[in-house]
């Protein structure tokens, strides 16, 4: 059943790429990564763009929005990592989320498991996030060309950052019980420092990325946070065809 | 207490004519019925871009349109936005006193500096100087209306010496309001000396200490304009029927449709992180989400105004006991109610509750 009055996604569920790797929800502990860098950018875009991205389950964030987040760490398992993604805002039902539309990963081992835990799809890649004296820089490489570059300047220290930065937990399509499910991905922050500048990009190869309408023509804000991160296990699941209102956000269920 | 009713315009979609018609239209006839029914005001927000959450882009229009239909309700400003981007002061001196002259003194200005970014990036605001460009315009504001000439150099505003045009009909001047939002806003309110217009979930015992507060503040206030406006009206929910549980049921469906609605804008704090925008509005705060267990659930408010009369006098007198001075209530979001339910909620409201809170107490005639 549709609401033809409400704003839905009208994009092809098919086009969304999904992980081959079947969700393991087996394992219920969180991930801890200390210190931790956040790199996120934050834009607006076209909301005929937005709507024929996301599928009908979700609604666009009004106005219409994606992320560009760098997240680079280390963990015992993994070694040091680094971690990119691409999301569109949106919704379900009330709450905020970024539906994950491509994401790069620049070590095998780290890429499984957040494929496995999280529903990643991320392609192995030459991924970098770098703060120098006056900026921050992230740079995405695709077969020895950078398709992402981008920074912020002009940064200033949020104080009290703890309040003021949010992340929308972000929705990756995965196998879930033999069918394609949209899995959130959430953690917790324990943040450190925060600064926040003016988004700006020398290279954002929209073709590259599979979305030719996704372009960076009007940042909004940009944030480089150090944090304790908690990864929590994958708690909620999203129907990826039926409209929110009545497939909405479930707590995925272990046997 | 007094009792008014607060205005978002909310529009279901989709945008017709005749939708975007039928809100203002029902929303005028609902503030002509409460002038005759004796609710003291009729506030109305200002809004941008909020796309069927609220459609009052011009609350000074609306407020005009209902000045001209009525004679004794007060025509309130909830709020006027005071962001250099989006209104100068003078322009918000002139309209708030334009009003009042077609009101023949009946405005009140409320002020605020909007939560969203929708709106602030909209209008491509800077948002880490909305807090200081509101205290400015707050200062300004009265000044221009009881300055024969008026000349200023501050950091948002300057002007060279003018004459602001029309001067308000009430003297020295119309009271002032802030929409009180997030969490210590009530004291911003009382160090300037004008009223808190509580706008955050109608819950009586978080407003206790919030009233409380904002009393002892205001004790020392420097007031901003020549007289301190010592109010606390708290914005509100209503549907008043025979049925209690049906009036209650009723009010659920509102409030869900309300948080819908609110669930579709986007908060400063999600967009553009900032120190002056920490807290959560009103927007924020709703959102829940009700197919997700995991989420916290917040209890529903206790000072909410859904049931029979006799439930909702009960209510009032929490709200009285707290330090309330009016209430001001949503009786209406996106249409959901039939028009007539309306009417007849308030009907009932102003002939069964209403006279318990008059001063006096003498039941008030109701033509039904």
């Amino acid at each position: 059943m549709r609401y033809p009055e409400l704003l839905y996604g009208c994009g092809d569920p098919e086009t969304i790429p999904v992980s081959k790797t079947p969700l393991d929800v087996s394992d219920g502990s969180a991930i801890n990564i200390t210190n931790a860098e956040i790199f996120y950018t934050l834009y607006e875009l076209k909301m005929s763009v937005a709507k024929t991205i996301l599928p009908a389950s979700l609604h666009p964030s009004i106005p219409a929005l994606f992320s560009v987040t760098f997240v680079s760490g280390e963990h015992e398992i993994t070694g040091t990592f680094n971690l990119a993604y691409i999301g569109i805002a949106c919704r379900t039902g009330i709450k905020p989320r970024h539906l994950i539309i491509k994401s790069f990963c620049d070590n095998d081992t780290a890429l499984k498991l957040f494929a496995a835990r999280y529903g990643f799809n991320a392609s192995l890649a030459r991924v970098s996030c770098r703060e120098t004296y006056d900026r921050v820089n992230g740079k995405i490489y695709h077969e020895d060309q950078i398709i992402v570059d981008i920074s912020i300047g002009n940064c200033s220290p949020l104080v009290g950052s703890g309040g003021v930065v949010k992340y929308s937990p972000a929705l990756n399509a995965c196998l879930l019980d033999d069918q394609i499910k949209l899995v959130q991905f959430e953690a917790n922050y324990t943040f450190k420092t925060v600064i926040r500048g003016e988004p700006s990009d020398q290279i954002f190869d929209s073709n590259a990325l599979g979305h030719e309408g996704l372009n960076t023509h009007y940042p909004v804000a940009g944030t480089h946070a150090v944090a304790d991160v908690n990864l929590l296990p994958a708690r909620f699941q999203v129907d990826l065809v039926n409209p929110a209102e009545t497939g909405g956000a479930t707590k995925i269920t272990t046997a | 207490m007094k009792f008014g009713l607060f205005y978002e315009l909310s529009t279901p979609r989709p945008f017709t004519t005749e939708n975007q018609r039928m809100v203002i239209e029902n929303a005028i006839e609902q503030t002509v019925l409460a002038d005759q029914l004796g609710f003291s005001s009729v506030w109305c927000v200002e809004h941008h871009f909020l796309e069927e959450y609220s459609h009052s882009s011009c609350p000074d229009m609306f407020l005009t349109a209902v000045a001209r239909e009525t004679k004794d309700i007060r025509v309130c400003f909830g709020i006027g936005t005071c962001v250099p981007a989006m209104h100068s002061p003078i322009r918000w001196a002139e309209k708030a006193a334009y009003l009042d002259m077609l009101s023949n003194g009946r405005v009140e200005f409320g002020t605020g500096r909007s939560s969203t970014w929708n709106e602030l990036g909209g209008f491509e605001a800077n948002v880490d100087d909305t807090k200081k460009s509101w205290d400015e315009y707050c200062r300004v504001i009265p000044k221009m209306w009881t300055q024969e000439r008026f000349s200023y150099k501050g950091n948002y505003f300057s002007m060279p010496e003018r004459c602001i045009l029309p001067k308000p009909v009430q003297e020295p001047h119309p009271p002032m309001w802030v929409a009180v939002t997030a969490p210590g806003t009530e004291l911003d309110a009382a160090d300037r000396g004008m009223g808190a217009l509580i706008l955050s979930i109608s819950d009586v015992e978080r407003n206790v200490p919030r009233i409380q507060e904002y009393r002892e503040h205001i004790k020392t206030c420097e007031p901003v304009g020549e007289f301190i406006n010592d109010q606390v009206a708290i914005a509100n929910w209503m549907y008043c029927h025979e049925d209690s549980e049906y009036a209650k049921q009723k009010g659920n469906e509102l409030i869900g449709t309300f948080g819908y609605m609110a669930g579709q804008t986007v908060e400063i704090s999600e967009a553009y992180p900032a120190n002056s925008y920490k807290a959560l509005g009103l927007l924020g705060s709703l959102r829940q989400d009700p197919n997700a267990p995991g989420d916290k659930k917040n209890p529903p408010a206790s000072g909410l105004c859904f049931g029979d009369p006799a439930t909702i006098i009960k209510t009032i007198r929490l709200w009285e006991e707290a330090g309330a001075d009016q209430i001001i209530f949503m009786v209406q979001a996106r249409e959901h109610l039939p028009q007539e339910e309306v009417l007849n909620s308030m009907r009932l409201f102003a002939e069964k509750v209403m006279p318990h809170f008059s001063e006096d107490e003498i039941p008030v005639a109701v033509n039904t």
